[in-house]
């Protein structure tokens, strides 16, 4: 008897997992909106294209504040530790942005911090039609909410993020990694 | 006698009538939709001086021209009908879009931005600067009408951005965000995440891959066919529910994988600059009794 009531559990255990097994019945009431929410980022600098054949060349895709001393401030960032690939103000940005997609779309940015004592602030204008741009350059590291570079960013237009870094006395030497967020919205 | 001769009027204009209709339907057919299955040559007018600078670009016949040789070589052979399904995707007439097989998605044409922007991209390659993020799902929304114990297997495309030379690592993740709106519908929908993340049973296929450049050349990976399926639970309340698919990194070992294959340029999507704030796919589902 005892051990009947030891087995009884494994034998009903398909019957249980059976019953947990719902069958769903697939619907085709639905329909799709042929919306396209796409965007694209290119930093500066040339990847090695020319020499391509069949495939694409060499990007690499960090980005670096070089300080000489402290304090120092409105440094601008370089694509790979390149200083011919350096932001030059509005007329080299260091981040295009585009519309690539079929619906306007809002662009904000965030980062995390370097380290204690420095800062980044972030300013874009639009080139082609948006509905408003933050020409002012306002910090985005550690913000709590997202800071919005552009409102409603036009099909095919674009956007030009320029990025200044600052260090004030405290800042630690040596080499300082961050993450810079981008997220863009639908209106 | 007059009306004998009236009728036989009438026949001889009904029959000049069709003649004309006939061939005019013969000489004016191929203006009027792309039947050839050649791809298009993409083509505007070139500068007295210019000398192509980039391979995207050739000089044909005074014009500049996109190296259709050397952009589209990975891609599957331009369909007769893409323009005629290019249509009826985008005026909702397939919806059922798992039919739509690689010939069609993994060309360019197949979007809408192709038309808009896309193609220009080609034209107009970009100096001193490279594409290193962007991504894009089509179509980004899709609304169902569902009763609990239902299920729906529903297809969108994703794929890179124009001007992206990258490799991008990712994830398919499903997402249930707080707020959501659908101006198609006049939706708008506020949820409380931690409850809707149990009314709905929803796998992705594929979930993790590598989306592949889309410049110079389309590499074959650069669109991908993604199936998500999504199970109604039976207790799912009544009521309007929002699903988004987001991309984030993919798991560390395929991360480690591709860095090691693709080198400089492998990106993993979440860690980098490039993330789109709503979800790349949003599901509207409308739940009723």
């Amino acid at each position: 008897m005892k051990k009947l009531v030891l087995f009884l559990p494994i034998l009903l255990l398909p019957a249980i997992v059976a019953a947990a097994e719902i069958e769903y019945a697939y619907t085709t009431a639905y329909f799709n909106i042929p919306l396209d929410a796409s965007f694209e980022i290119t930093l500066l600098g040339v990847s090695a294209v020319e020499s391509a054949e069949s495939a694409p060349g060499a990007a690499t895709t960090w980005i670096s504040f070089n300080f000489t001393s402290v304090p120092e401030y409105w440094v601008e960032p370089q694509t790979e530790g390149q200083t011919a690939n350096k932001q030059n103000g509005i007329t080299q940005p260091i981040f295009r942005y585009r519309n690539i997609g079929n619906i306007e779309i809002d662009i904000y940015l965030n980062a995390s911090s370097p380290g204690p004592n420095t800062a980044i602030c972030a300013n874009a204008s639009c080139d082609g039609t948006c509905a408003s741009a933050t020409t002012d350059c306002t910090d985005i590291v550690n913000q709590p909410t997202w800071v919005r570079m552009v409102d409603e960013l036009a099909v095919n237009s674009y956007l030009n993020v320029t990025l200044y870094g600052n260090v004030t006395t405290g800042a630690t030497g040596g080499q300082l990694e961050f993450k810079i967020y981008h997220r863009s919205d639908t209106n | 006698m007059k009306r004998r001769n009236k009728s036989r009027k009438l026949l001889t204009f009904i029959f000049f009538i069709t003649v004309v209709a006939l061939f005019c339907s013969i000489i004016f057919k191929p203006f009027t939709h792309i039947s050839s299955s050649q791809r298009p040559e993409y083509c505007v007018d070139a500068p007295p001086d210019f000398k192509p600078y980039h391979p995207t670009v050739i000089l044909k016949d005074g014009k500049k021209c996109i190296n259709n040789d050397f952009v589209f070589q990975n891609l599957p052979p331009y369909p007769k009908d893409m323009r005629e399904i290019y249509e009826l995707v985008y005026y909702r007439k397939i919806n059922d879009l798992s039919i739509i097989n690689e010939s069609y998605y993994k060309n360019p044409e197949f979007y809408p931005g192709w038309y808009y922007g896309g193609k220009d991209t080609f034209l107009n390659p970009p100096i001193n600067r490279f594409g290193a993020f962007g991504y894009g799902c089509y179509p980004a929304d899709t609304i169902a009408f569902v009763k609990p114990g239902q299920a729906l297997k529903l297809t969108t495309f994703l794929k890179s951005g124009w001007v992206v030379e990258t490799f991008q690592g990712m994830q398919l993740i499903p997402t249930f965000p707080s707020s959501a709106n659908s101006s198609y519908m006049g939706w708008s929908i506020e949820q409380d995440p931690e409850k809707v993340k149990d009314y709905f049973i929803i796998d992705i296929e594929p979930d993790v891959f590598l989306l592949e450049p889309a410049f110079p050349v389309f590499l074959e990976g650069w669109a991908r066919k993604i199936t998500v399926d999504i199970k109604i639970k039976p207790n799912t309340p009544p009521g309007r529910y929002v699903i988004g698919i987001m991309p984030v990194n993919p798991p560390q070992e395929y991360s480690d994988k591709w860095l090691l294959k693709y080198k400089l340029r492998y990106v993993d999507i979440g860690s980098s600059p490039g993330s789109i704030g709503r979800p790349c796919y949003q599901v509207f589902i409308e739940v009723s009794k």
